[in-house]
This record gives structure tokens, C-alpha cells and sequence, in this order.
């Protein structure tokens, strides 16, 4: 009888302790698709990155840029130009396709991405029209006491007749004593960024660490007094302090890029996050933005 | 090995009218046992006789009632079909081995007996009931691993599964490889797939109707079975001596445990751990009856089962990688528990031939119970200072519910039969219940406990219903009805009037097409994940903020017997689906974060549709059937993979399932069933891209003075939402039934091989980021 328990027993060892085994992902559908990213507005000339992806459990585990696509800008669908390649310089990795055409807001723009051996990659965006910035002014800005030290608001008058997504970053920048080389005292330029909190209320927000995001709904088509707070840098080392924010008026895709990319960043996982593209066969998100900045003297 | 003594045999009928339907709830009366029973849905009754002669009256509303006379000398088969006019009604024996396949009936209802199951190949000993269904066309299992099965595209919540009218919630034991179903409890199984009656309610997708043993008449007798790693009793019998009152009971358990711990032990010590992982279960079917005469009886069933899975490990180091004599012990281990309870108490009273009623209370429950704990300690023995993680996670789902329920029948002649009924019924959910607490730090230790977001929840449902089952000519069978429902929850109503309609027209003999719609809703949730499919899932109740689940239904098909006992049918179905719900994209399972309803998004949209082509030998030495599914299922939530119509992580383009029985001679049966399905749908990352660093630090960089964005993280694109196909599964199963008989008592050896060509088989995952899948035999 022992024989038989034992003999079972082996049996069932062997079958369990043989039966688990790995294999590897073949990455169907995927083919081989441009990573294609621009955020651009109406005041700058239009920059694309055109890279490429590499895959899970790839040894090239790293981005690389692609130097000789051919990367067409249109605006309102006609062809506006095709963008040159710019080789990188020493403080970027990537060399960008950096274009003659200054964007204008109201108008649709539109990359097409060619490249052999990958698939043709699209995408459209328009640039919003500018938001109407009545009026904004610092209300205090301290290094001490409880509460929030920096404090802001702006009114802006929303656009009624479509829907409306807004971000706003916020820096402190200001002249700072630095060491020079030879042991010289000099001043040097330098930003900081700062978070910026909405103390009344807004819809569809998202923070990041760096920004406010957030939507027009319950208050489309009308005045929005938005007062911001700010934990702030301390001023002392700073001989001059001026404090920098900007109100951008952002198309959809770009509130769906960050939405999601920062949903991505901040959650736990559990459930897989996709972040959004609006590039048509490929990855990435060519996102268009209307830029305000608002700056105030501190010190 | 099973044994059991036998003085009596079964005779087992079914009355037929006189164009070969079956006739429902007709009386069948032995003298000689003072007793009788009722037909049921299909015509079909049971009855445990003594050997020798036997006077069996059959009566019905509308037909001539007709005693017979048959000797009994072994288990016999009839069917006795009657006439409306003064003629003498035919008996025909037929051999057993006609049972052996599930019945396909014109409506579209499949039915499955005890002969179906036991002939197909066990699995871990066991003949499962579901096992059978899931050989049918358009029922599919997830895999192995995975809970429920999975009818015409729709998800395990869909089914409506009853044990004799109560709804069982998780039907699952040993992560699906096993249903909670008892073989030898178990009498019949309806399943509906699409028929949907209007006595049926409370689901979007198919209605499962298990009927348990209900005890023979005669004497008591039983069933014993020993395997390697289950065993199960069933006993039944009367318990008075006017045979008035019966009883079944059977008994399971799994103790596969005792292996599993041994054998994980030796592999964790390979590996320089020690731990186990165990799992054991058992099953409970109960089953009390009392005929007080010929027009009342009272029915109580009881039902449980439990399982119990704990898993530890633990690693222990001394004077470790550091320079101090330290000593590391690292520990986890988790413990998860479920069950289901479920009894109903049911009167049947038959007021006349014409009228008869049912009333019944039911209660059913479901409990999971998790327990997850992390025991970090680092002790410096030199210098006494002791560092320490501590972590323990409890987090409890609960459902329960408790019904009222009234049926009412009438049969005002032959050819039509109304059913009306009215439930009231009570619902508590609880989700989320349990907590974290943390114990962390050096030499002195403080505790911190975090509570869960418990989301605590009570409803009530109401329904009514009204079925109307008619032939208007001997070509032409209509079912139709509506249902009405309201449910309360949170101070919020939710209507609705489901119509029903089925339609069966045969233009010829034995050939009939069938079309039908039926509209459909749910009052609860079964909230799953895209990792692993049974530890996460919840039942949670429909709110104002996650309505109740409505579709619609339209099938057609077409079913034909053949001579040498051959039948084909071909079916068509599409199935639209509201308000589903799903997991926010990066939602967190735990409910330590927030409470289930703050984690989904409602509103979501579904649709499954395909074709099934059936084809089946249902009578002789050999029997069998193939059964192929086409199908795609589809599911859409405004925020989820941007909007976009994703496959349904049950999206089986294929599936076949096929099975051989061969009755060698009166002692050895044969069989074969083969199961073929497309993979699953997952979520997977399959490359990554440099996405965020371009945007994330533009305007940071910008004011920096660099000219272009610096490298930083680069996140994973994922192949979209379920956009990754899984190799298929598969497996041949064969099995080896050897019966003898030895004096009274009767022995059967099942001796099975599962997945014989030894195909891998996904198991669920565990995580999706940049894991690879495991395989599994």
C-alpha cells in the first residue's frame, strides 16, 4: 500500500511540477509604426520628433530618432511645406523636423509621415482660438505663514460656442547669485516651476505635479474668475523674482494626451491606461495650444 | 469506484401527444407504491419500482387517461404517447443508451440528464454537469483557471444559474476546473440560450435551470466514489414507511491539498524557500420532499460549498550579504475563502387538472474572503536593533438574496398552457469590506490601520410575468410573454417591461425553424478585471450611478432529426447589450483607494453575434455530437481605449466541441471529447515609446534654454484594450468506464486522461506590465 501512495504520489509531482512553462509574446498587429510628437502653437515655428518605438523584451531597449522620413505639413489640407531635418545639438538626443510655418491659430494642421519600412503615419490638430484675458494680478506672495505662501487669480471670458480645455504651468524665475568657474560672483537667469492649485472649482481637472488641467463645463460661455495658489520658492537667494504663468488654450487631443498621460503616471496599475494618440498609424500626439503669459514683478 | 444496492429499477418515461410533443405536468400514478409524480417541462418523469409487475395510469387534461402494464426486471426506458381521441395509446421501450445526448428540442431548449455527464470523460474524478454543457454550441468555459462559462459572447454574470429555482452566484470551484455541481445530485439541467421565456427575468444572457435529485420513492439506496483526490457520497430514499417523504443528500470533497502542500513545499525548497499552498473544498446538496396527497407536496433544498486556498512562503537568511550578523525573514501569504449558500422552500399545490401553483422563499449567498499579509523583519543580533515591515490586507465581497415567489399555471386544454407568476425579492451587497494595516519601523513599532472603501447596499426587486405556450396547429408552437420588473435601490426606480416572443413552425416532420426576440435586463454587476479572473471579481448592484444592464436578443435556427438517429441544427443570434460596466483605465482593486463605484465607468455598450452549426448521433453503440461556434463579441465605454470598440476578453472566434461515446458490450463504454477554442482576448505592452519625454518637459525645457526635449521615461504602448490574442486552447480528454455487477452491489471504474496530447493552456495573469503570460498543462 505504501508502494502504490508512493508511486501516486511521484505521478503527480511529476505531472504538476512539469506542466508550467514561458513563452514569448509575438507582438501581432503592432507592424511598424512612427512615433510622431509635436506640440505646437501660434507663436513658433512647427517642431516634429519622428521616432522610433522598440518592442518589450527588445536587447535595443532605447528610442532612437529617424533621420530620413519624409515629414509633409499641410494647412487646411493644402501643403504647406515638407519639413527638413534638423540634427540634434549637443544639449537635445533627438534632431527634430523643424518647419518654416508659423502656425496660426484657427486653422487645422496636418502631418503625414513617410518613411520605407513603416507605415504611413497622420495626424491633425487645430490650434484654439485665443482666450479672453480680462484681467489677473498677484494677491500676495510670502516665504512665511500658514496657508499657501503664493496667490494669484485671473478672469478670462470663455468661449461659448465650443467646448473649451485649459492648462496652466506657473514659474518663478529671477536673477541668482551662482559661482562662476574662476571663483566670480555672477548673475545667472533661472526658472523654477511651481505647481498651481485652483482654489474654486473647475471640471475634468488634472494635476501633475507641474500643471492644471481642466475643462470650460459649468462655465461655458462665461466670465471665469480662477484664483490660483502656489507653494512657493523662497525669494531670498534671488535678487530680482518675477513670477510667470500661462494660461494655455489647448485642442482636445492635447487635454486627452495629458489626461491619460497622467493617469498613466500617477496610477497604480491595476488596470492597463492607454495613453491617447491622435496619430493616425502610428504613436505619439501632434497637439496644438494657444499660449498666454501673464507675468508679475515679485521682488 | 462507485457501488450501490439495488432492489428496485428506474423506469424513466416521457408522455408524448399525439403529434409528438411532450406533454408538461401530466399525473403518473403506481398503484402499487400508492404514489406517483408529475411530468416535467419536457414530458419527462422518474419513478424507482419494485421488479415484477407494475400498474402505471397516466392522466392529462384533454386525453384519454390510460393505465398500463409492464414488467420490470431491469432499469427501463418508455414513451407512452397519448391520444385525444378514445384510441388506445402506444408504448413504446426504447433503449437507455437514448439518453445519452443532450435533448435539442424544437423551441431551442437543451436539456441535459445525469446519462449526459457520466459519459463524458471526468476530470479530477468528476462527471461535471457543466462540463456537458459546455459541449453544447455557443456555451464555451473562459479556460481553465477562469470562473463561469460563457454563453453566445455575454459574461459569466449573464447566466442566470438556478439550483431548483434558486440563483447560484459563483458556480465555480478549483478555478473553474470544476463546476459546483454535484454529478450525482444533479437530475436535469434546462439551459436557455436564447429562448428566454418570461418566467425568466433577472439576466442578460442565457437561464441555466439545475433540477436536483429529488430521492426515489422506493428504498433507500446510494452511491459511494473514491478518487485520488475527491470522494463523494450520495444517498437517497423515503424516510417513512407510506414512502411519502423523500430525501437526497450528497457529499464532496476535494483534497487535493494534501498533495498540493508536499509538492510545493519540495519545489519552494529547491527554489531556498519554505511554504506551501494548499486548497481544499467540499459541496453540500440536500434535497427533502413530502407528498401530503395526490395535489400537495413540499420541497426543501439546501445547498453549499466552500473553498479554501492559502498559499505562504518564506525566506530566512542568517548573517546575510551585510557585515552585520544579521538575520532577514521575509514572509508572505495569503488565504482566500468563498462559498455559496442556497436553500428554497417550495409548496406545489394542483388545485384541478387544469390549475396548478407553486410558492416558494428562497435565500441565496455568496462570501469571499481575502487575506493577504507581508512579514519583512531584519534583526541585528550584535547590536539588538530590529527593523520590521509588517502588512496586512482583509477585503470581504458579499451578496446575498432573499426571494418571495408565486407561480401559477393553467391549462385550459391540451394545446396551450398560461404561466403567470409574481417575486418580491430582497438584495445586500457588500463590497470592499476590510481593511490595511501597516507596522513598520525600527526597534519601536507603530501600527496604522487604513480602513477600505466599504460600499454597503441594499435593493429590492419586484417582478411580474405572464407566459403564454401555445401550438394553434400541429406545424406551428408559439411562446410568448412579457416581463415586468422594478427595482429600488439607493431611493432610485428602475423599470422594465421585457417582451418575449418564440416562434417554432414545422413545415414538415421531424424539421422545424425557429426565430425569436427577447428583450433583457440585470440588476447586478459582476465588476472583473483584466488580470486574474476569479480573486477580483465582485458582484456589485445596479445604482443610480451604474444602471441596470439591458439587451435585446434575436436568434433564428433551424433542427432536423434524421433517420439512423442522426440530428443537425443550424443557429443564428445576434445579442445588443446597455449599460455594462468595466473597470476605470488604471484602477486600483483594492478598494483601499476608493469604493467600487468610484473605480467604473457605466453606460457601456456591448453586441455578440455568430453562428452555430450542431450536428449529433443521439441514440446506439455510438454516440456523439460536434458542435462549431463563429462568433465575435465587442464592447465599448466612452473612456476606455479612447472610445474605441474593443474584442470582449471572451471574444472566441471559434470554438468547437466534439465528443464519442462507444458502448463496447455491457461493461465497457469508451469516450472521447475534444474542446478547440480561439485564445482570449488580454491587454498586453507590447513596445514602447518616447510619447511622454517629448511633451512632458517642452515648456520645463523650453524656459531652461534647451533647445529640445530631454530623454526621460518612456511609457508602454499596450496592444489596445484586449488587443492581444492568447494561443488557443485546446485539450483531448478520453476516458475508460469499466461496470460490473457483484452480488447486490455494482461497481464502476472511470479511469480518464485530460488533455491527452498535453497542450498548454494560458492561466490568468497576475500583472500586465511587461510580464510575460504562463502556460500551463
Amino acid at each position: 500500500m505504501k508502494q502504490i501512495g508512493a508511486a501516486l504520489l511521484l505521478i503527480i509531482l511529476l505531472f504538476i511540477s512539469s506542466c508550467e512553462k514561458d513563452f514569448n509574446i509575438n507582438p501581432q498587429g503592432t507592424g511598424n509604426q512612427l512615433v510622431v510628437n509635436s506640440l505646437f502653437n501660434d507663436g513658433t515655428p512647427i517642431t516634429v520628433y519622428v521616432t522610433k518605438p522598440y518592442p518589450v523584451g527588445s536587447s535595443n531597449n532605447y528610442i532612437t530618432a529617424i533621420p530620413d522620413a519624409r515629414v509633409e505639413l499641410y494647412e487646411n489640407n493644402l501643403l504647406k511645406e515638407i519639413i527638413a531635418y534638423v540634427p540634434s545639438d549637443t544639449q537635445a538626443l533627438f534632431g527634430s523636423y523643424i518647419s518654416n510655418t508659423i502656425p496660426q491659430f484657427g486653422k487645422s494642421y496636418t502631418v503625414k509621415t513617410v518613411r520605407a519600412g513603416y507605415t504611413n503615419a497622420s495626424a491633425t490638430d487645430t490650434i484654439p482660438l485665443p482666450t479672453q484675458l480680462i484681467t489677473s494680478a498677484v494677491e500676495k506672495y510670502t516665504t512665511s505663514g500658514p496657508g499657501p505662501r503664493g496667490k494669484m487669480y485671473m478672469v478670462f471670458k470663455d468661449d461659448p460656442n465650443t467646448q473649451n480645455y485649459y492648462r496652466i504651468n506657473a514659474w518663478i524665475g529671477g536673477w541668482i547669485p551662482t559661482i562662476g568657474t574662476n571663483g566670480d560672483t555672477i548673475p545667472k537667469f533661472q526658472f523654477t516651476a511651481i505647481e498651481p492649485y485652483a482654489t474654486n472649482e473647475v471640471s475634468d481637472t488634472v494635476r501633475d505635479g507641474d500643471f492644471l488641467l481642466f475643462s470650460d463645463r459649468g462655465f461655458n460661455g462665461q466670465e471665469k474668475n480662477l484664483e490660483l495658489t502656489f507653494n512657493t520658492v523662497n525669494p531670498h537667494s534671488y535678487t530680482s523674482l518675477y513670477l510667470y504663468t500661462e494660461l494655455h488654450t489647448i485642442s482636445k487631443a492635447h487635454y486627452e494626451y495629458f489626461r491619460t498621460l497622467n493617469l498613466y503616471r500617477t496610477s497604480n496599475s491595476n488596470e492597463p491606461v492607454f495613453i491617447f494618440s491622435n496619430v493616425n498609424n502610428g504613436m505619439g500626439a501632434f497637439v496644438a495650444e494657444h499660449i498666454q503669459t501673464m507675468t508679475f514683478t515679485i521682488k | 469506484m462507485a457501488a450501490f444496492s439495488q432492489s428496485t429499477f428506474k423506469l424513466k418515461g416521457k408522455l408524448l401527444a399525439e403529434d409528438f410533443n411532450p406533454l408538461y405536468s401530466a399525473n403518473v400514478y403506481v398503484a402499487q407504491l400508492s404514489s406517483g409524480t408529475l411530468t416535467d417541462s419536457v414530458g419527462e418523469f422518474e419513478l424507482n419500482l419494485k421488479p415484477g409487475l407494475n400498474q402505471i395510469a397516466f392522466s392529462y387534461v384533454g386525453y384519454r387517461p390510460r393505465t398500463i402494464s409492464l414488467f420490470i426486471s431491469r432499469d427501463t426506458v418508455i414513451e407512452v404517447q397519448m391520444k385525444t381521441d378514445l384510441q388506445i395509446g402506444e408504448v413504446v421501450v426504447i433503449d437507455k443508451a437514448k439518453l445519452r445526448s443532450a435533448d435539442h428540442d424544437e423551441s431551442g431548449t437543451i436539456t441535459l440528464r445525469k446519462e449526459n455527464f457520466l459519459s463524458l470523460p471526468a476530470l479530477l474524478g468528476e462527471n461535471d454537469p457543466m462540463r456537458a454543457v459546455q459541449m453544447q454550441p455557443g456555451i464555451q468555459s473562459g479556460n481553465e483557471g477562469a470562473s463561469g462559462i460563457f454563453v453566445r459572447g455575454g459574461s459569466p454574470d449573464q447566466n442566470l444559474i438556478l439550483i431548483d429555482g434558486t440563483p447560484v452566484f459563483n458556480p465555480s470551484h478549483i478555478y473553474g476546473f470544476v463546476s459546483v455541481f454535484n454529478g450525482d445530485a444533479v437530475d436535469k439541467l434546462d439551459v436557455y440560450k436564447d429562448t428566454y421565456p418570461a418566467r425568466f427575468g433577472s439576466r442578460l444572457g442565457s437561464v441555466m435551470d439545475v433540477e436536483m435529485d429529488p430521492g426515489n420513492t422506493n428504498k433507500i439506496q446510494g452511491t459511494a466514489s473514491i478518487g485520488i483526490i475527491t470522494s463523494r457520497v450520495h444517498l437517497d430514499g423515503p424516510l417513512d414507511k407510506n414512502h411519502s417523504t423523500t430525501f437526497s443528500l450528497s457529499l464532496r470533497g476535494c483534497y487535493v491539498g494534501l498533495f498540493t502542500g508536499p509538492i510545493s513545499e519540495h519545489q519552494y525548497k529547491a527554489a531556498g524557500y519554505s511554504g506551501l499552498i494548499s486548497y481544499y473544498f467540499d459541496d453540500v446538496n440536500l434535497k427533502l420532499a413530502h407528498q401530503f396527497n395526490a395535489k400537495d407536496r413540499i420541497e426543501w433544498n439546501f445547498f453549499s460549498n466552500s473553498d479554501w486556498y492559502a498559499f505562504t512562503r518564506q525566506t530566512s537568511v542568517d548573517n546575510g550579504s551585510t557585515t552585520n550578523d544579521i538575520k532577514v525573514n521575509d514572509l508572505t501569504s495569503q488565504r482566500i475563502d468563498w462559498s455559496n449558500y442556497v436553500s428554497s422552500l417550495t409548496w406545489k399545490h394542483q388545485f384541478n387538472d387544469r390549475w396548478q401553483m407553486n410558492n416558494a422563499i428562497s435565500y441565496s449567498d455568496y462570501n469571499f474572503l481575502s487575506n493577504t499579509q507581508g512579514n519583512y523583519d531584519e534583526i541585528y543580533i550584535t547590536s539588538k536593533n530590529e527593523y520590521k515591515d509588517f502588512s496586512t490586507t482583509a477585503l470581504k465581497s458579499y451578496v446575498m438574496q432573499l426571494s418571495l415567489k408565486s407561480d401559477a399555471e393553467f391549462r385550459p386544454d391540451a394545446l396551450q398552457t398560461f404561466r403567470m407568476g409574481a417575486e418580491l425579492g430582497g438584495m445586500q451587497f457588500e463590497t470592499g469590506k476590510g481593511q490595511l494595516s501597516l507596522l513598520s519601523g525600527w526597534n519601536t513599532f507603530k501600527s496604522t490601520t487604513q480602513p477600505a472603501y466599504d460600499k454597503f447596499v441594499r435593493a429590492l426587486q419586484s417582478d411580474v410575468y405572464f407566459e403564454d405556450n401555445i401550438r394553434p396547429s400541429e406545424k406551428w408552437l408559439i411562446n410568448c410573454g412579457f416581463h415586468i420588473g422594478n427595482y429600488t435601490v439607493q431611493g432610485k426606480n428602475f423599470f422594465t417591461f421585457l417582451p418575449r416572443a418564440n416562434i417554432s413552425f414545422s413545415p414538415v416532420k421531424n424539421f422545424s425553424m425557429r426565430a425569436s426576440v427577447s428583450g433583457l435586463s440585470q440588476n447586478l454587476h459582476l465588476l472583473t478585471t483584466s488580470s486574474t479572473d476569479i480573486l477580483d471579481d465582485n458582484w456589485v448592484p445596479a445604482l443610480a450611478a451604474a444602471p441596470p444592464e439591458t439587451g435585446w436578443n434575436y436568434s433564428g435556427g433551424v433542427i432536423q432529426k434524421l433517420p439512423l438517429n442522426f440530428e443537425w441544427s443550424f443557429d443564428g443570434f445576434y445579442r445588443s447589450m446597455k449599460n455594462l460596466i468595466n473597470y476605470k483605465e488604471g484602477a486600483n482593486y483594492s478598494f483601499l483607494h476608493s469604493s467600487w463605484d468610484q473605480q467604473v465607468v457605466s453606460g457601456g455598450l456591448g453586441q455578440a453575434y455568430g453562428l452555430e452549426a450542431y450536428i449529433a448521433r443521439t441514440f446506439g453503440r455510438i454516440t456523439g455530437s460536434i458542435a462549431y461556434t463563429l462568433a465575435w463579441s465587442d464592447r465599448k465605454f466612452a473612456s476606455i481605449d479612447n472610445g474605441n470598440w474593443f474584442p470582449y476578453k471572451y471574444d472566441r472566434r471559434h470554438d468547437i466541441a466534439a465528443q464519442l461515446n462507444f458502448l463496447v458490450n455491457k461493461h465497457i463504454e469508451l469516450g472521447a471529447a475534444w474542446v478547440y477554442g480561439s485564445g482570449n482576448m488580454v491587454t498586453l505592452p507590447l513596445q514602447y515609446s518616447n510619447t511622454w519625454n517629448a511633451l512632458q518637459y517642452y515648456d520645463y525645457n523650453i524656459h531652461n534654454g534647451a533647445s529640445s526635449p530631454q530623454v526621460g521615461e518612456e511609457p508602454a504602448v499596450y496592444s489596445g484594450k484586449n488587443g492581444y490574442r492568447l494561443p488557443s486552447y485546446q485539450h483531448l480528454d478520453l476516458s475508460f468506464i469499466y461496470k460490473m455487477k457483484v452480488k447486490k452491489l455494482e461497481h464502476l471504474f472511470n479511469v480518464s486522461i485530460y488533455n491527452v496530447y498535453n497542450h498548454l493552456m494560458c492561466l490568468p495573469f497576475t500583472q500586465l506590465t511587461g510580464l510575460m503570460p504562463m502556460a500551463m498543462v
